[in-house]
């Protein structure tokens, strides 16, 4: 898996492109992966991964790596258009 | 909430109840430990005592279990926050949990390297909704900071 920072870009175009959502999560599961694919970096969440969860308040659930999900939470604040 | 969040922790693992007490002691200078409870009764009576930022209780528990304490929880104190834990997960637990109004659920065979983030989650989740409100209030538009 890249280094944290070289993740950040490819997150804020999944969000200003309206692939990852902005808005915070209703509840949050923290557990190991489930060899599922992280819908932020499109790598595979490994079973000594820490997987999240995130239960979305419009329905729906997305999983991420933990460091990915720090990411998207510190970004899509900050990404508003217009 | 205030700078110092006040955490309750309800496990009837008097283990658990150490390992969260102990991982709450590294960060002792932003969380304020208040008390725990071997049980979700007593865990319910220290809670209205104690009335916590946060509760931090097992899902699995003889009597009065996770969920249901969740559920008592979030209708006398809506402001409290509440993190369920577990060994693991069963999909009608997991149910269950979703609609009990916690607010996020750990694992317990990673909870040394992940309750802490949790809590800072949560934290972080509530900060963002009290500042919106404050902006909303003030007439002012969304942060941007890039």
């Amino acid at each position: 898996m890249s280094e944290p920072g070289d993740r950040v870009p490819g997150i804020r175009q999944k969000i200003l492109a309206g692939h990852l959502p902005k808005e915070n999560c209703r509840m949050t599961w923290y557990g190991p992966g489930t060899g599922g694919v992280c819908v932020a970096c499109e790598q595979p969440i490994a079973d000594d991964d820490v997987e999240v969860e995130c239960d979305l308040p419009t329905g729906g659930t997305i999983r991420l790596h933990q460091g990915c999900y720090d990411i998207w939470v510190a970004e899509w604040p900050t990404c508003d258009v217009g | 909430m205030h700078a110092h969040v006040t955490v309750v922790v309800i496990d009837d693992s008097e283990e658990y109840r150490l390992i969260v007490r102990g991982l709450l002691r590294s960060v002792h200078d932003v969380t304020t430990f208040v008390g725990d409870a071997p049980s979700g009764a007593e865990g319910l009576a220290l809670v209205r005592r104690e009335r916590p930022d946060m509760v931090i209780t097992d899902l699995v528990m003889p009597g009065l279990d996770g969920i249901e304490l969740a559920r008592r929880i979030r209708l006398e104190l809506p402001k409290t926050k509440i993190i369920l834990m577990s060994a693991d997960i069963e999909d009608a637990y997991r149910l269950m949990a979703s609609d009990s109004g916690a607010d996020a659920f750990v694992s317990k065979q990673m909870i040394t390297r992940t309750l802490l983030p949790v809590i800072g989650d949560v934290v972080r989740r509530e900060a963002a909704a009290l500042d919106q409100a404050a902006r909303k209030l003030l007439g002012l538009s969304p942060a941007r900071n890039k």
